[in-house]
């Protein structure tokens, strides 16, 4: 099967933080963006906004260090890191232990929760209106840049004629 | 309908100190770390001075010589409920220990666990039956052994928890590990020196009092010179590879360096005077040094910023971003 992650484009969000919200309605039932397992970065003095989602790490450190095994890698679907919330004690060692501050402690539930890509079916994918974030096969992820430069490029060749 | 709590949003422009490990871990480590050092140094000096001293309570006879000395375990297990209390899910406290292969949480379940059960094993019988240390038969002595290999496990452990986090540079350095062992044994040498000092006061004092007592002060001091060292060596080395969060070094400092300072002057005063009651005071005074040292070393760790992050910073800076 092949394996789908999610791309973001800084440079079409535009903040609005509706994967935030799509998010959490999803996950938990509640329209609470501190819930969100996405979170937007904002730079507002320049007007730039980073949605931050979980990347699967391929050497996971939040798997590594959880002494439960509640956080674990599923290669049946999508090669995706989840957390198992029966299993979790809410210790908060793999929020600690990513570098990209992703896992996130429920204070609701008292685990930590993570992107889990909503089970094939990412909603901030599909509430985006922008398409900031897309759900795309790993190994064609670099296809709209390319895309892009290609047009520039023929663009260029247009105008010098 | 039910308000829920809301967040900011994340500003990326400041880096925060972590969160998730508050008090009740810097509690944990501590007296994981203190209970084990004070079992390390009683058990030396049950082996080179085998103090004893029994009295009788309620028809048994006790000694409290090697229950003062041994009593690290009592500490380590008091500090061990502080982890559960720390956990979202408190009832699901034994899964922690299900990943040993690669958590170190997990290894310190085990690790802690197994020292607690061997070093109660070893109090009790010793307390109640001082004649197993007199004889000291093979299986008892390798039990003590065990026992405290266990024992100096734990103290480094406190170190290793937090050295194995990659992304805080504050704590992953191999000097963290070395200066919780050292400063496990210091602190473990105080609670002894402490309570030793504290039960001279009602029960008779014996020949070897004095004796140990000047035995663990000069230890002590020596510990406490190599502790100041080694944090030293840890605070100039971060500070070199990390200039961005340099200044943390400084807070720390703030905080714990007038408990040290005021700890090494109280202690070699006391020392020179031998006055039990300023020994006690000063043992109090490093007590409260080592504590403000893990609550401040964990409450200061730093993560470094995500790759992402890092290179929109970068961007801004080469005007890459935000022209317009």
């Amino acid at each position: 099967m092949l394996e789908k992650v999610l791309v973001v484009d800084h440079e079409r969000c535009t903040g609005c933080r509706q994967c935030e919200m799509v998010c959490s309605v999803f996950h938990t039932g509640a329209s609470n963006p501190s819930r969100s397992r996405v979170k937007v970065i904002k730079w507002e003095d320049i007007g730039l906004y980073l949605p931050m989602t979980c990347n699967h790490c391929e050497q996971a450190y939040c798997v590594e260090v959880c002494p439960t095994k509640a956080c674990r890698r599923e290669p049946e679907n999508n090669n995706r890191v989840t957390i198992d919330k029966k299993r979790c004690i809410g210790c908060r060692t793999c929020i600690i232990a990513c570098p990209f501050g992703h896992p996130f402690f429920d204070v609701q539930e008292r685990v930590t929760v993570k992107c889990n890509y909503c089970d094939g079916d990412p909603q901030c994918v599909r509430f985006c209106e922008v398409k900031a974030i897309s759900f795309t096969d790993a190994d064609k992820t670099n296809i709209p840049k390319r895309r892009e430069a290609a047009n520039r490029l023929a663009d260029l060749i247009k105008l010098g004629r | 309908m039910i308000i829920e709590p809301a967040i900011s949003i994340r500003n990326p422009k400041f880096q925060r100190s972590q969160r998730e490990w508050r008090w009740e871990i810097a509690i944990y480590l501590y007296m994981a770390g203190m209970g084990a050092g004070s079992f390390v140094v009683g058990m030396f000096t049950h082996w080179l001075e085998n103090p004893t001293m029994t009295i009788q309570v309620l028809g048994f006879s006790i000694d409290i010589a090697k229950m003062t000395l041994l009593g690290g375990p009592i500490l380590t297990a008091m500090g061990a409920p502080f982890l559960i209390l720390d956990l979202g899910i408190k009832r699901r406290f034994l899964y922690a220990c299900l990943n040993p292969k690669t958590s170190w949480v997990a290894r310190g379940f085990l690790i802690l666990s197994t020292f607690i059960i061997l070093g109660l094993a070893i109090l009790v019988i010793s307390s109640f039956y001082p004649a197993v240390f007199t004889q000291r038969a093979a299986p008892w002595l390798a039990l003590e052994i065990l026992s405290l290999v266990f024992a100096l496990a734990t103290a480094l452990y406190t170190g290793v928890l937090l050295k194995s986090v990659k992304y805080v540079p504050l704590w992953n350095t191999p000097y963290l590990p070395v200066l919780f062992l050292i400063s496990a044994l210091s602190t473990g040498t105080m609670v002894l020196i402490f309570s030793t000092i504290g039960y001279g006061y009602f029960v008779p004092r014996g020949e070897w009092f004095y004796k140990i007592t000047d035995l663990w002060v000069c230890f002590g001091q020596i510990l406490i010179l190599v502790e100041c060292f080694v944090l030293a060596l840890y605070f100039m080395v971060y500070r070199k590879g990390n200039r961005e969060t340099g200044p943390v070094v400084h807070f720390i400092l703030k905080e714990i360096g007038w408990l040290i300072c005021g700890g090494i002057a109280l202690f070699s005063y006391a020392h020179f005077l031998r006055h039990p009651i300023l020994l006690i005071g000063t043992s109090l005074f490093l007590l409260i040094g080592g504590f403000s040292l893990r609550i401040e070393v964990l409450a200061q760790g730093v993560k470094e910023q995500p790759p992402m992050v890092r290179l929109i910073k970068i961007g801004i800076n080469t005007r890459t971003f935000g022209k317009g």
